[in-house]
């Protein structure tokens, strides 16, 4: 790692800290952090997942809404890395995808159908208890080199600290429970999505970003803005139309 | 999952009946050692009231929490997840509700857990679970009664739809419900029929079950508009749509009812081949 990502490294940790305040939102914490993720171990795009009371991964947020890569994340509750990592408590890799056709015929193609050639899974834990993983997708074949990885474990940590809400969780129940509303406000995140979308007439991608962007002008919580959405309290316009946050900050 | 409704089916064969929440409760109580479960449901806006109860004092202790206005289950009612109580006795639990804690102790309640029914905004209600002990969940206790009020979901949903409840069907669906595109589709269908996202849900099941149709594969057609629903006759078309929310004198284009003639995948034509125009 060189001296400026070493102190862009520090940068967003003081920012993912500054975010895990009294009240703060689940989804607004995790979109900073898969954004963070991207550009600091210079990935393509990465995502959260973790597992729900059947034991099955769902997604809980990305670096990007994309409906394509949304169902490459999906399409790991039967196979892929992640799926892999859950189970067995370690990190998997794979360097080039092209060679992982029998590893996971579904997934490997569909990762290459998107542009991806490389593949990381970081486990997501609480103590002995695997809650999921970080998944992080590069268009270039290769992998993360060692200090990266111990970086993106790190990130993967936080994640975990952040969706857990409480640091002092002892309960397994507390932890399922925990799980369970994160999950369940995605469910609600859906839902908007789908009523906006249908409501301006625009796609499911596009209806996440007018949704995220008037939580972020009005400075409220994506969730809330969801909730608020599917209660008829409030209607999202077509415009003004606020852009994909950039690449960097 | 399957555990859940293998051990629900169970109760409604001994009852000789059609599955139903009582069978659920009634294995779900069973299911945690707990002594009794109560659900209570919403009713529209802001009304709720206890409508089932396995026995006489859990359905006591239901009403008392509606009497007083104050109890696990209303907060779990009114906040956002499980409220996990093991011991009413605490200074805490009685500090939280003071006058319920003490007058379920009386009754001989120690621990009570309350988990909501619900998906997302679709919001129906809680069961809560009645011990005469003090002591917490485990893990493994708590995943259980998310499987059950998973369960409870498709009931009270299929009842919305009119669908007689079928254990093989169920089966299917477990992994079907997590998915962002049924709830995009519901999302969706709500906004189409200017209903309620429960009812929506309700609607896209009742349909994929009519059309013996997945779940998942209907909610994607919906989310690329290649199905959508009528909202003057309520029916569902699976012709090319509007891209706006359907208008009145839209409705007398020639919409192909229910064809399973479903245009896959590809990208989306800009006419429908019957020479419907999109809406602007």
């Amino acid at each position: 790692m060189n001296a400026v990502q070493n102190r862009r490294a520090r940068q967003t940790f003081v920012e993912l800290a500054d975010t895990l305040v009294d009240d703060y939102d689940v989804f607004d914490f995790l979109d900073l952090l898969t954004q963070r993720i991207v550009e600091l171990l210079d990935v393509t795009a990465c995502g959260v997942m973790v597992a729900d009371h059947h034991g099955t991964l769902s997604l809980l947020a990305a670096s990007s809404e994309q409906t394509r890569l949304l169902e490459l994340f999906q399409l790991q509750n039967s196979q892929g890395p992640c799926l892999e990592t859950y189970r067995t408590g370690r990190s998997v890799r794979c360097d080039d995808l092209t060679e992982a056709g029998t590893r996971w015929p579904l997934f490997a193609p569909a990762a290459i159908g998107l542009g991806y050639t490389a593949v990381h899974a970081l486990p997501m834990r609480l103590r002995d208890t695997a809650i999921g993983a970080l998944n992080l997708f590069s268009a270039a074949p290769g992998h993360l080199d060692p200090e990266d990885v111990e970086l993106g474990q790190a990130l993967a940590d936080i994640a975990t600290i952040g969706i857990l809400h409480e640091r002092m969780i002892r309960r397994s129940a507390e932890v399922n429970s925990q799980l369970q509303n994160a999950l369940n406000s995605r469910i609600t995140i859906e839902q908007a999505k789908g009523a906006i979308a249908q409501r301006l007439g625009i796609t499911v991608d596009e209806a996440f970003t007018l949704l995220r962007g008037h939580a972020r002008s009005h400075n409220i919580k994506i969730t809330e803005a969801a909730r608020k959405v599917m209660d008829k309290q409030l209607h999202i316009g077509r415009a003004p139309v606020t852009p994909e946050p950039p690449g960097r900050p | 999952m399957q555990r859940a409704w293998a051990r629900i089916g169970e109760y409604a064969r001994r009852e000789g009946r059609a599955v139903s929440v009582e069978h659920a409760c009634l294995a779900c109580a069973q299911a945690v050692d707990a002594a009794g479960a109560g659900l209570s449901m919403r009713h529209g806006a802001g009304l709720r009231e206890p409508v089932y109860a396995t026995d006489a004092r859990s359905a006591e202790v239901a009403d008392l929490q509606f009497t007083l206005g104050e109890g696990p289950c209303m907060d779990a009612l009114a906040g956002d997840g499980p409220v996990l109580v093991q011991d009413l006795e605490s200074a805490d639990s009685r500090r939280r509700w003071p006058a319920f804690a003490p007058a379920a102790v009386v009754l001989g309640v120690r621990g009570v857990f309350s988990i909501p029914v619900r998906a997302g905004a679709v919001r129906f209600g809680v069961i809560d679970l009645y011990r005469d002990l003090a002591g917490p969940l485990s893990g493994e206790q708590l995943l259980d009664v998310l499987a059950y009020a998973d369960a409870l979901m498709v009931l009270v949903l299929d009842h919305r739809g009119g669908i007689s409840s079928r254990l093989d069907r169920f089966l299917d669906d477990e992994f079907v419900e997590r998915r962002a595109g049924v709830h995009q589709a519901a999302g969706m269908v709500s906004v189409q029929l200017d209903i309620d996202v429960a009812d929506a849900l309700a609607r896209l099941r009742a349909y994929a079950y009519a059309h013996d149709r997945r779940l998942d594969e209907v909610s994607a057609s919906v989310v690329a508009r290649r199905m959508w629903f009528d909202p003057i006759s309520g029916e569902a078309h699976q012709a090319m749509p509007p891209r706006e929310i359907p208008r009145e004198g839209l409705g007398g284009g020639p919409n192909v009812h229910e064809g399973e003639t479903t245009q896959e995948d590809g990208p989306l034509p800009r006419t429908d081949g019957t020479g419907m125009e999109e809406a602007e």
